[in-house]
């Protein structure tokens, strides 16, 4: 109902139906990232930050690998997401997800970028 | 007819009566009953007026109406020609023409017939006898015309009296009167019904109708027409049905067509059937279903009128309420037009609470306040059965008032509309109905913005966003998507990427190292619990070579044995294990200090310390004076151990040592010089070296040896004794073999006696101590039950607790408690294995395991009883018989159970009741004492005697643990024993046998149950 009212409601939802969206989120999670002089991906990044963060945690305390594997994933899980990822961007090769979503959201350059496909589709619609 | 038949004439005196009788009676054709009638009538009458009369009277002869002429006819004819007498003449005109008879006339006037007539010639026609006749009234005093002899009472005494006739006077018949008294028909007002004339072929007209109308006599309730068919259904087969709906509207007139079947010909069959339905319900109508109904043969177009009728009478209300329905409208609106103008006053007053805004979402909502809902203890729910019939989505119920929501305010309008002030409830509070008013709360928001910008009229849709250009629409859209995208990749982080590679790390396979250690870990502790576990096992053999209770358990025995260790002389292992609990409270000393003259922890070397430090202080010691200041310096007398009787147990003297040790370190050496026993201590209170140890009753020689511990107490018991010196040695050369005889006797009592307690727990029976020294040398003789629980180890009462069971899982549960604490210290999280299988999903699987079984025998199509599962057998507890306290064999618990558990079922051959009774008698005969049958109803027993399952053990108790169930599965009854409350391990499992009171006190069976409620018998 809201989204048939709305009219950029409803461009936003085209837009994500034309598969622009998920691809927008792809190249996010997949950009490198320049660390020095060797550059990976986020989304390695990250992998590689929490199993070091939750190695370090089982040798703290090695019954964690004994127990109930789901409930104490969750548990270690509401750990990481504290305060804002804070466990991840802490230590070296940490990064502040937060921090990094907002930037990357706020470049012009993407934005410009959607706007230009929402206006490719609004095109597109009309002429087809 | 002819003159055979004649009776020849009565020879009747001269008199009234002759004269009356007198003539002829030529025509014989009168039945012979008439004549009788006659005669009596004649005779007991004697000449009234009824025989002058000629009447016409009824003779019941075959039914049949006879009419008569009186002979008053023929003397009629006879004076008329002979005598001419008044009376005959004035008969002849009084009676009616009509009944007038044709003048006699003679037929058989001839010769040959002129013998058959006595007295009349035939011929010359005259009497023949005339001269010879002569008339009666000679006597002057008899009136002309006759007399009548009646009955008059005179002086209270009935008389015959003669009375002169009047011929004039017209006769009555006497039986009138009686007549009148007789039973008459029946008034009738109406036409009696000619019976029914079954219908055929020759019948001529219509057919009878077999059709019957049924339509309503008032109101009609909701009747299914199926009710109406079934109910005349009983009057004959019904070969069509139709209920009519009013053309108008569709809606059922509740009239009815019922046309009952006829077969070929057999017309009568369903005009009969019809004719029934019509005259069992007559004019009172029928009533199904509390709908009142009138029923009526189809003919003549009934049905057609019926329902004409109905349908004007239905077309007529409708026009009447919809001109009602108008005119309410009408005024409806004119009202609601005002109340508008009110609400809109009382809008503003009443608003949606900020914390339900939210719920409510900017919907219109009628509001009932809470303060009018609680004075009437009105709820929610009472609310949502009331306005069912509106389209309401949700009511809350909030402090501030209850609150209907509405999608849309037309609805909530017309609820309020309909319903506020109309509405009634009955109140909780004060019983009695109650008009509510609804107050309605429209969306807000809406109405201001939809009447300030657009005037538009109310909508519930969220207004269109509207942008101005294409580039603000464009950028709003980047918007969202840039929006949607930070929640996306949040959700992304945290799902994807985040969430896996934390579960993945978990995996044990990442480490391991780590699993290893743990493997290895587990490992030794395992070996550490198994030999510990043979360790214990080995001490328990050499301890307890000889333990009866090996034969039914073993771990009650161990405590016990422990505990007797412990009372006696005081073993090494004990010893040992208590130093180890010591050494785990090692505490600092300055609190052990505090603590320790609250410390109950019995001195282990007093009581052995007896004859030992007697020996010590008298070669210590020799003068009771040389230490007796120190003691009274330490302001611990010894005198005062009789009198202050303060239940406090001495020190340890070990750690007295290390105590004193630290404290006076100047004064040790002084301290040392003293025996350990008498050195001060730290307390409150002086505190007696030994433990009280008054007791009461004999002492033997031993006990009383051992009562008096040192020099001081020996001194007094001189005293007491008020022996003053040792007595003359030698004085009985036997003196020495005495004392000695007194102690090995005593002491071999209390061996005996020890070794029955630990066996028994009970003291030895003084009744089962043979007086003559030997059980054996005694004879047959029968000891009761009661006494055999003093030496029959499985004897002993149910509710101490105990074991009779032979555990095998025992063993292993025995192995020393330390590593096995450890063990679970370490790793709580890790479930035990046997618990990850439930009794619930053990039942799922079973369920599941019977469905597939099910299936198959489908498949098979055959019944085998192999393939039926006992779905008891799968909720079965672990249970086994032993040797019971109560009777012979009883049935234990394994395992704990819960409270209103299934135990077990009671299996046995399902046997029917004579058979029971036959089998009862057939066991008592062979020697089976025990009844293992069990009722299950009044004709089926279960007889679990020859074949059958351990339930049968299950004992007898008056205070029961378990109870006997009967319950169906798949259609048969079993018995089924439920725990009734929670049942530890190894006990035993007994229920109430219910047995009828039984009257005759020899066949009365006692109850050895041992309960402290028990009745003493079982029946």
């Amino acid at each position: 109902m809201a989204s048939n009212s709305d009219e950029a409601r409803r461009l936003a939802d085209e837009f994500k139906k034309e598969g622009h969206f998920d691809k927008l989120k792809h190249d996010i999670l997949s950009q490198e990232l320049k660390q020095g002089e060797s550059s990976t991906s986020v989304e390695q990044t990250i992998r590689a930050k929490v199993n070091a963060l939750v190695r370090a945690m089982v040798a703290e305390d090695e019954n964690l690998i004994f127990k109930n594997r789901g409930s104490t994933s969750a548990l270690i899980e509401s750990q990481i997401f504290k305060d804002g990822y804070k466990a991840l961007s802490q230590g070296d090769g940490g990064l502040n997800v937060e921090e990094y979503i907002q930037e990357k959201l706020n470049e012009p350059a993407l934005q410009d970028h959607v706007r230009e496909k929402i206006e490719e589709m609004v095109q597109g619609t009309k002429n087809g | 007819m002819s003159g055979s038949q004649r009776r020849p004439l009565p020879a009747f005196p001269k008199g009234p009566q002759r004269s009356l009788n007198g003539p002829p009676r030529r025509d014989q054709q009168y039945q012979p009953s008439y004549h009788r009638l006659y005669e009596s009538d004649f005779r007991c009458q004697n000449g009234s007026s009824s025989y002058s009369s000629h009447y016409r009277d009824r003779v019941s002869d075959g039914g049949s109406y006879r009419r008569y002429q009186s002979y008053r006819d023929e003397s009629n004819y006879e004076n008329h020609r002979d005598n001419d007498s008044p009376v005959s003449l004035n008969y002849g005109e009084m009676r009616p023409a009509l009944h007038r008879r044709p003048a006699p006339a003679i037929r058989y006037d001839s010769e040959f017939s002129k013998s058959k007539y006595h007295y009349f010639d035939p011929i010359a026609k005259k009497l023949i006898h005339r001269n010879e006749m002569s008339s009666w009234k000679k006597d002057s005093r008899l009136p002309p015309n006759g007399f009548v002899i009646t009955q008059e009472s005179h002086g209270g005494q009935m008389r015959p009296v003669m009375k002169e006739r009047h011929p004039e006077q017209q006769g009555t018949d006497p039986r009138s009167k009686d007549m009148r008294t007789g039973p008459f028909r029946k008034h009738r007002n109406k036409l009696t019904l000619v019976p029914r004339i079954s219908y055929d072929k020759y019948s001529v007209g219509p057919p009878p109708p077999i059709e019957v109308v049924i339509c309503p006599m008032s109101d009609v309730g909701p009747v299914q027409d199926i009710s109406i068919k079934n109910y005349f259904r009983k009057y004959g087969e019904i070969s069509h049905f139709k209920a009519f709906n009013d053309p108008n509207n569709a809606l059922p007139l509740h009239v009815y067509l019922v046309r009952y079947n006829s077969s070929e010909n057999k017309i009568n069959d369903a005009a009969n059937a019809a004719y029934r339905a019509t005259k069992e319900h007559g004019e009172r109508g029928c009533i199904i279903l509390g709908s009142r109904f009138n029923v009526a043969l189809n003919k003549d177009k009934t049905l057609d009128k019926v329902i004409s009728e109905l349908v004007e009478k239905n077309a007529e209300k409708a026009n009447r309420l919809a001109k009602e329905l108008r005119r309410k409208n009408e005024e409806q609106i004119k009202m609601s037009k005002k109340e508008e103008k009110r609400d809109r006053a009382g809008i503003s007053q009443k608003k949606i609470p900020y914390d339900l805004a939210k719920q409510i979402n900017n919907r219109p909502v009628l509001c009932i306040s809470k303060f009018f809902a609680n004075n009437h203890g009105f709820r929610v729910e009472d609310f949502k059965a009331m306005l069912r019939r509106y389209a309401w989505t949700r009511i809350i119920d909030h402090p501030a008032g209850i609150f209907a929501v509405f999608n849309d305010e037309e609805s909530a309008r017309t609820c309020m509309n309909n319903e506020s002030g109309r509405m009634t409830m009955i109140s909780r509070t004060k019983r009695s109905p109650v008009e509510i008013k609804l107050l309605l709360i429209p969306a807000t928001t809406e109405i201001t913005d939809d009447t300030q910008v657009n005037g538009k009229v109310v909508s519930t849709v969220p207004k269109r966003k509207t942008y101005k250009t294409k580039a603000d629409l464009f950028e709003a859209a980047t918007r969202y998507v840039i929006e949607d995208l930070e929640k996306a990749l949040h959700v992304d982080f945290r799902k994807r990427l985040i969430g896996p590679t934390v579960f993945d790390t978990l995996n044990p396979s990442v480490f391991p190292e780590l699993v290893a250690k743990r493997e290895t870990k587990e490992q030794e502790t395992r070996q550490a619990a198994t030999k510990a576990a043979e360790e214990a096992k080995k001490k328990l053999k050499s301890t307890n070579d000889f333990d009866v209770f090996n034969l039914y358990g073993s771990s009650a025995p161990r405590k016990r044995s422990g505990f007797l260790k412990r009372r006696g002389s005081g073993s090494l292992d004990s010893l040992a294990t208590r130093h180890l609990k010591r050494s785990k409270l090692v505490k600092p000393t300055a609190h052990l200090l505090n603590e320790d003259t609250t410390s109950k922890e019995p001195t282990p070397t007093i009581p052995s310390l007896s004859p030992t430090s007697k020996t010590e202080e008298e070669g210590n010691s020799s003068a009771y004076g040389g230490y007796s200041d120190i003691e009274i310096d330490q302001d611990e007398s010894p005198f005062k151990r009789d009198m202050v009787k303060v239940e406090t147990d001495a020190t340890t003297p070990e750690l007295d040592v290390t105590e004193k040790m630290a404290l006076f370190a100047g004064k040790a050496e002084e301290l040392m010089k003293i025996p350990a026993m008498y050195r001060p201590r730290v307390s409150d209170i002086p505190e007696p070296i030994y433990e009280d140890d008054t007791t009461s009753g004999s002492l033997g020689l031993k006990k009383l040896l051992r009562t008096i511990k040192d020099d001081e107490d020996l001194e007094l018991i001189k005293h007491v004794l008020g022996v003053q010196s040792p007595p003359a040695e030698k004085s009985d050369p036997l003196l020495q073999y005495r004392v000695w005889k007194l102690c090995s006797g005593e002491e071999n009592q209390t061996l005996v006696q020890e070794a029955q307690l630990k066996l028994n727990e009970v003291p030895f029976h003084e009744e089962l101590i043979s007086n003559s020294g030997s059980v054996k040398a005694e004879g047959y003789r029968k000891i009761s039950d009661r006494l055999k629980t003093c030496y029959l180890p499985h004897r002993r009462k149910i509710h101490q607790p105990l074991n009779t069971v032979s555990n095998h899982n025992d063993s292993l549960d025995g192995t020393p408690d330390l590593p096995k604490e450890d063990f679970e210290n370490k790793d709580p999280s890790e479930p035990a294995p046997q618990e990850l299988s439930s009794s619930r999903d053990n039942r799922a699987s079973n369920r599941r395991f019977q469905q597939d079984i099910e299936a198959q025998r489908a498949a098979i199509g055959t019944e085998s009883e192999l393939l039926s599962l006992n779905q008891l057998n799968k909720r079965k507890k672990p249970v086994t018989f032993a040797r019971s306290a109560i009777h012979n064999w009883g049935l234990y618990a394994l395992e704990p159970i819960a409270a209103k558990e299934m135990i077990i079922e009671y299996v046995g051959e399902r046997i029917r009741q004579p058979v029971a009774e036959m089998r009862e008698i057939r066991y008592i005969k062979k020697g089976i004492g025990s009844s293992y049958l069990f009722r299950v109803d009044e004709n089926t027993v279960i007889d679990a005697t020859k074949k059958g399952g351990i339930a049968r053990f299950i004992n007898h108790c008056c205070d029961p643990s378990c109870t006997a169930k009967i319950i169906k599965v798949g259609g048969k009854k079993r018995i089924v024993i439920y725990a009734l409350r929670d049942i530890a391990a190894n006990e035993e499992l007994t229920y109430d046998y219910k047995f009828e009171r039984e009257t005759d006190d020899e066949e009365r069976l006692p109850c050895l149950c041992g309960a402290p409620t028990c009745k003493g018998f079982l029946n």
